[in-house]
């Protein structure tokens, strides 16, 4: 593979976010100091270098990139004061726009116009669509607002058939993206060596593979390394609003979310009404307040963060004031989706009656087809990528042990 | 106390060997000149030092000399324990104010006897030796130093009345009072010097907290042969040492500790004392951790590659945490960047941390000069005249100007005398063509 140097790189992946690697004299102290990097897992300097010279393939291609954790840490000793984790994070949402040949991801990332312009088009699309067959706001304005007269208003089989459809699209482009992603990371080269590809076994290991998987399941689960992040840098927050606890919220709530959809897709008749303490609904109402709980927190602490450009600046300060557009894009979707899902499910089973609150069941249901949709291309795309260079650690690691 | 002219050629502040050079430079052309140094002992931190780089000369070898001839020259008088107060200009003359500070010890009575010291029960830490030996809290700062006169230690001392009792000539004098004294002179050389970066700068490195995290100058004494120990002991727990280890750039060439700019003596140092251990605990590994090694002076580079000859260990990374282990070991973690840049824990028994020359204080609080960005004096005239501070009459050597070795110290000691010749020459032949002229 010839070596591609791309002289434009590190004003390119300076668009993604805000630091300096250019004075960055490569001391090494970022990856020592980091309390992720061990033995040859090692980052933020070799990627730093990377782009320094313009390797672009070589710097999208790292696992590394994914294994960041963005504590800080590095970012407030660099002798240079480069801002090596703001790097990473810009590295990381470059390589997102990279896996992504449409050129849609760059849009979401860089242009305010465009998101909007991407957002409302998707948005009047999903609305036209699920309005199609609608048969109206209840004429009786005094009806009790519930999922039967929900359901009136968006048609079940059109909310089904158009979910099915995205859920489709989704699998196809991320299984693109992570493609691109996959071939990327095989083909990474190996430190010490420009363009050499990894030596590829021939025969694949499913056995490790599938141990990996466990391996990398239990760590998000349990979110270890934001842990291990944490217990390094000096915040003081108290454990509920840490980091690693408010994101640990959200995916756990997702993640419920996603379940008791799924499960009421499934097993549930869309018109019954079923009772708060129904296994399900209530798995669903559960997950709902912590991923509320957790998107407000991070929202309002991103919100509040001042710019802190001084050298003494703590790790969570720095990170805080570094929020970009895909971030606000990404945890604005979030929000809206999981505030107004709360407002309807609390609509459902309070004596309340309201025109409006059909307005915001549209609005529930286009957010939540533009974040499915749009996944690949913003920040949420981390959900993937992450999970996979983890598992691609795991099972290098065992493959090495092993031979 | 010594007679005190009131009228000098050169005022000289500080008695490092900056400013012991600058004053016998000066001395021997036959001007008049004074040097306060805030001290007890001239000497400044040369005396302090084991050997020098490139040569391995003993640094007391170079420095007693040089102080002993400064001591006894006619036309040089010391002022030690003198606090500057403040230099102003008077028309064609500079007026300063200095503090002699009580040593309550009468300076003409005292004959260095120690028979005081040897009294004395309280003890104290001696700075001298890095803290790691105890002076008493009536001693002469140390063997060598100039003058042999004792002080008490005004902070610790009980006033039990022991050294009085033993006094051979009633030189104790529990009454003595700071003196004022104003000098005249025409023109005046900053030789302030420099000190360490803090040894707990970074906290990341424990420097304050883990007794076997050592700074350079307590390296040098304990490598001295009169140091603490009389040989070379880790500090925790007296253990000779099997591997040890140099942190380069600890203390400069770091934004987050202020200090951007290269120290420049510290690759040379290190490696010094990297092969001064190699001959003190010759079966210990030394290693020395760099980010790049700057052998820049005559000599410099050959030095390096002996050091590299003899054995001790160059490993190119940043090292970024140090911790200390059960049985008081260090860990190092450090990204190997000469290897293929994977991060290792290495361990070792003893850590020197390379720490960085910080201006010793900002002389423009006394003496009307400027500051340059850094925090040393400016010489904004650094290419023509670079021991200028840029107002007439007044001149700075060695690394009151910026960091510096011993070598460019001497030059540029010697540079500021000879330009402070050159001004107060021209000075004499205005005068001598005004009188002439008035004839």
């Amino acid at each position: 593979m010839a070596t591609r140097v791309n002289t434009r790189l590190l004003p390119e992946i300076k668009r993604y976010g805000a630091f300096d690697v250019s004075a960055c004299f490569n001391c090494g102290n970022c990856t020592a100091v980091c309390p992720l990097s061990q033995d040859n897992d090692a980052f933020p300097r070799r990627m730093i270098r990377y782009a320094q010279l313009g390797l672009s393939d070589h710097l999208i291609s790292n696992k590394e990139l994914w294994l960041c954790q963005h504590c800080g840490e590095c970012s407030e000793t660099c002798p240079r004061q480069a801002g090596p984790a703001e790097f990473m994070a810009a590295s990381r949402r470059y390589a997102i726009s990279q896996f992504d040949p449409s050129g849609l991801a760059r849009s979401l990332h860089l242009s305010t116009g465009r998101i909007l312009l991407i957002m409302g088009v998707l948005g009047g699309i999903f609305a036209s669509v699920l309005l199609w067959k609608s048969s109206g706001v209840p004429a009786d304005s005094s009806a009790q607002f519930s999922t039967a007269t929900m359901l009136d208003f968006v048609p079940f089989h059109v909310l089904h058939d158009v979910g099915m459809g995205l859920f489709a699209l989704l699998g196809v482009i991320a299984l693109m993206t992570l493609g691109n992603m996959l071939w990327m990371l095989a083909h990474a080269p190996v430190p010490g060596g420009v363009g050499q590809p990894d030596e590829t076994p021939r025969r694949f290991p499913v056995g490790t593979a599938l141990r990996a998987v466990g391996l990398t399941l239990s760590e998000v689960l349990l979110h270890r390394r934001q842990r291990d992040c944490d217990t390094e840098h000096s915040d003081v927050a108290p454990w509920p609003l840490r980091r690693w606890f408010l994101h640990l919220t959200m995916l756990v709530g997702f993640g419920g979310l996603a379940a008791a959809t799924t499960l009421d897709f499934l097993f549930k008749d869309p018109d019954l009404h079923v009772m708060p303490w129904s296994p399900i609904r209530l798995l669903g109402i559960v997950s709902g307040l912590m991923f509320t709980y957790g998107t407000s927190a991070i929202l309002i602490k991103r919100l509040v963060a001042q710019p802190h450009p001084d050298a003494r600046a703590t790790a969570s300060q720095r990170y805080y004031a570094h929020t970009l557009k895909s971030d606000w894009l990404f945890l604005w979707l979030l929000w809206a989706v999981s505030v107004t899902g709360f407002i309807l499910t609390a609509a459902i089973y309070l004596p309340v009656s309201a025109a409006w609150l059909y307005g915001v069941f549209l609005v529930h249901v286009v957010l939540a087809m533009e974040l499915l949709i749009l996944m690949p291309f913003t920040k949420f795309a981390h959900v993937f990528y992450r999970p996979v260079a983890i598992w691609y650690q795991h099972f290098r690691r065992l493959r090495q042990s092993a031979s | 106390m010594p007679q005190i002219p009131a009228t000098v050629d050169t005022l000289i502040i500080g008695a490092g060997i900056a400013g012991l050079q600058s004053a016998l430079d000066l001395a021997e052309q036959g001007y008049k000149v004074a040097v306060v140094e805030r001290l007890p002992t001239i000497g400044g931190a040369m005396i302090g030092l084991s050997k020098v780089f490139p040569t391995l000369d003993c640094a007391s070898c170079i420095t007693t000399p040089k102080m002993a001839a400064a001591a006894h020259h006619p036309n040089i008088t010391l002022l030690t324990y003198a606090e500057l107060e403040s230099v102003e200009r008077e028309g064609e003359v500079f007026r300063a104010q200095v503090v002699q500070k009580p040593r309550f010890v009468d300076e003409d009575l005292c004959i260095g006897c120690r028979l005081c010291e040897y009294a004395c029960d309280t003890e104290i830490p001696d700075p001298y030796q890095g803290g790691y030996s105890a002076l008493r809290a009536i001693h002469i700062p140390f063997g060598n130093a100039i003058p042999q006169l004792a002080l008490i230690d005004e902070e610790r001392c009980i006033l039990c009345g022991k050294c009085v009792n033993v006094c051979p000539t009633d030189a104790i004098d529990f009454t003595q009072k700071p003196v004022g004294l104003e000098l005249e002179a025409r023109t005046v050389i900053v030789a302030t010097g420099w000190k360490l970066t803090p040894i707990d700068a970074k906290p990341q490195y424990g420097g304050d907290q883990i007794a076997n995290v050592i700074s350079p100058l307590q390296m040098e004494r304990l490598l001295a042969p009169h140091g603490p120990y009389g040989r070379v002991l880790r500090p925790a727990d007296g253990r000779v040492p099997d591997s040890i280890a140099y942190v380069q750039c600890a203390g400069s060439r770091d934004a987050t500790l202020g200090v951007s700019y290269c120290s420049r003596v510290c690759c040379m140092y290190a490696i010094k004392q990297a092969m001064l251990l190699s001959g003190a605990v010759p079966m210990a590994d030394i290693t020395i951790y760099y980010m790049d090694i700057r052998a820049f002076g005559k000599g410099y580079e050959e030095f390096y590659r002996t050091a590299e000859a003899m054995g001790v260990q160059f490993i190119k990374g940043k090292v970024a945490r140090i911790s200390e282990q059960d049985n008081r070991d260090l860990t190092l973690r450090v990204e190997r960047i000469d290897e293929l840049g994977q991060v290792e824990e290495r361990h070792h028994d003893l850590v020197v941390l390379s720490l960085g020359m910080l201006p010793a204080y900002d002389p423009s609080r006394l003496v009307p000069l400027e500051i340059a960005s850094d925090g040393f004096v400016a010489t904004p005239r650094a290419k023509e005249a670079p021991c200028h501070t840029g107002v007439e009459g007044i001149f700075v050597a060695g690394t009151a100007t910026g960091p510096k070795d011993i070598v460019d110290t001497i030059v540029e000691a010697g540079g500021a005398a000879s330009e402070a010749a050159r001004y107060m020459r021209s000075q004499d032949q205005v005068a001598v063509a005004a009188g002439s002229e008035a004839q």
